[in-house]
């Protein structure tokens, strides 16, 4: 079945041929899957968006269905002719693979903190992440070079490097990327983790940049404390408590002030009088589905239920027979 | 003839919330050893059973086999009619239109009785095969409801690993991911409170967060609720009633 990747320009040219490898994640352990690509070589983690229905994905390499021509005539956009033509295919699947690069030390921390008091060889702790899989060998060439960024080093005999794992080296590093990732978060996770936190109660208030920034931050250590084994990432986050505890008293007094803003909007609108009950909430239910054409006559969870991912899921009358 | 009376409208009030949830029309069937169900969601990932004993009533008789086909939220919006004390009658003739639901208060001064218009349904019935389950886990239900509640904002499935040091739930999703271990416990004077595990070999499936949490919705019947697994199987959620039980099947996640 083909599958539909997109990756970081520049990544996987032409030429190179780009694998699934199989490795445990850098802090849970869980066998995941990573794409690597050759040329240049680099690992990325992979995330799936699907759709919720069945669709399927049409491929054009030419420019023959570019929006901008009209509307295009159905009948030369068979899945055959596409092949013939070497213009384009269709995948049975409306999956998009989202591959992002990963930083390769990653991969290197949960072997290093099992040993963190000795200075070990590279070879010798090649053979470790060996052990857990043998995948590991498609990014050895990756591995090897980040030693030096997180790891003290001594040269015990001539040519012979020995290197162990450094708390405050792998916390700079960590440290500079999170001033990177604040200046560069995505416009959704800022939305969702930032700006909605964050927004204040009335129109006429603001809420101070100091804080924007610091929320940002947190985001960014949060995903960073994501790729950490739990003793590094509990040391790495305990390390900005202090600045977490100052944003979190913010924004709990921005809840208390919300609360008490909507208790008197309520109380404005002659609402809050207690009286509501359930059959309130079935006409607001019966209200609503009427303005969005829903059924009546299904609950909230079967219409939530209606939009659940079942991929993966088979049938029940696979496993069970028909009386 | 179906005649059924419930000491406690609220048992009867809770399993019919709880199965709502899942599916929006099914046909009760009514023998003469009480009142079943079995009915699938919209895309057959799910299915649930419910039974209700003869001896759960205190008064009941069913001369002929009766399939009851019911709007579940239209039965709903009747059985809110009624108290959770009161006494609870269910009531409908051979060839009836209508099931005729009836509360009476403890004290007996108050009487009330609505008609719920009948519907045909036509549905198919699944036989279930005797399943020899890996992994039988006995917990407390409103766990088993606060895991799936908590993994629900954090990823769309939960993987249950059952071995013989206990069970562990994890989710993993864009965010994040969270993991849950409880490990066999028992209390002589809290039995409610209890984990057990029976094991024959370990297990692993991952399946949907919503749908475990729309299983969950029938928390408030049953302390207790059982999870049996087999692998690439369907699990079994079990809430047992004091006269029969409600189950939950659902169908596991399989990396294709």
């Amino acid at each position: 079945m083909s599958r539909l990747f997109i990756i970081p320009a520049g990544d996987g040219r032409d030429d190179s041929v780009s694998s699934i490898v199989t490795l445990p994640h850098p802090s849970t352990a869980v066998r995941t899957r990573y794409l690597v690509t050759r040329s240049p070589l680099a690992i990325h983690e992979l995330t799936i968006i699907d759709h919720p229905t069945p669709h399927s994905t049409l491929i054009s390499h030419s420019s023959s269905l570019d929006c901008d021509a009209g509307p295009t005539p159905l009948s030369p956009v068979s899945e055959t002719s596409a092949t013939e033509e070497d213009t384009g295919c269709i995948i049975s699947s409306a999956q998009v693979h989202i591959a992002t690069r990963v930083a390769p030390f990653f991969f290197l921390l949960r072997v290093l903190v099992q040993h963190e008091a000795q200075y070990r060889t590279w070879e010798d702790i090649f053979d470790c992440l060996r052990l857990e899989t043998p995948a590991y060998r498609h990014i050895s060439a990756l591995l090897e070079p980040e030693l030096e960024k997180i790891a003290d080093t001594v040269e015990p005999a001539p040519g012979i490097r020995c290197y162990r794992l450094s708390r405050d080296k792998l916390f700079r590093l960590l440290s500079s990327r999170i001033t990177r990732m604040t200046d560069k978060l995505p416009e959704i996770l800022a939305k969702t983790h930032v700006t909605s936190k964050l927004a204040p109660v009335r129109f006429d208030e603001s809420t101070p940049d100091e804080m924007y920034v610091r929320a940002r931050r947190q985001v960014a250590i949060t995903i960073l404390a994501g790729y950490l084994p739990s003793s590094l990432a509990k040391a790495f986050v305990a390390g900005f408590e202090s600045e977490k505890r100052v944003l979190d008293d913010y924004v709990s007094r921005l809840k208390e002030a919300r609360a008490q803003e909507m208790m008197r909007q309520m109380m404005m609108a002659g609402a809050g009088n207690g009286k509501r009950k359930f059959e309130d909430e079935d006409k607001d239910e019966a209200l609503k589905n009427k303005k969005t054409g829903k059924n009546a006559h299904a609950s909230n969870g079967v219409r939530k239920l209606k939009k659940a991912d079942t991929t993966g899921m088979s049938k029940l009358s696979m496993f069970f027979n028909k009386k | 003839m179906l005649e059924g009376k419930l000491e406690q409208a609220s048992l009867f009030k809770k399993v019919v919330e709880a199965v709502r949830e899942l599916v929006q029309d099914c046909n009760f069937d009514c023998t003469e050893n009480g009142l079943a169900l079995q009915a699938m969601d919209t895309s057959h990932v799910s299915l649930v059973s419910l039974l209700l004993t003869a001896d759960g009533f205190s008064e009941y008789r069913c001369d002929r086999n009766l399939a009851l086909g019911i709007n579940l939220v239209s039965l709903t919006k009747i059985l809110r009619c009624g108290n959770n004390e009161d006494i609870l009658t269910l009531e409908a003739g051979d060839s009836a239109d209508s099931l005729v639901v009836r509360f009476e208060n403890t004290q007996q001064d108050r009487m009330s009785e609505y008609a719920l218009k009948l519907m045909d349904i036509d549905q198919e019935h699944l036989g279930i095969p005797e399943t020899e389950y890996a992994a039988s886990i006995t917990m407390p239900s409103t766990e088993f409801q606060r895991i799936c509640r908590d993994m629900q904002s954090i990823s769309e499935s939960i993987t249950i690993d059952c071995t013989k040091g206990g069970v562990k739930f994890t989710c993993e999703g864009d965010i994040g991911n969270g993991s849950v271990t409880l490990k066999p416990n028992s209390s002589a004077d809290k039995p409610e409170l209890c984990t057990k595990i029976d094991l024959s070999e370990p297990v692993s499936l991952t399946l949907s967060t919503k749908y475990l949490l729309n299983f969950c919705k029938a928390t408030g019947l049953s302390q207790q609720v059982t999870l049996k697994l087999a692998d690439e199987n369907p699990i079994l959620v079990e809430y047992p009633l004091s006269a029969g039980h409600l189950r939950f099947y659902l169908a596991p996640k399989l990396d294709e």
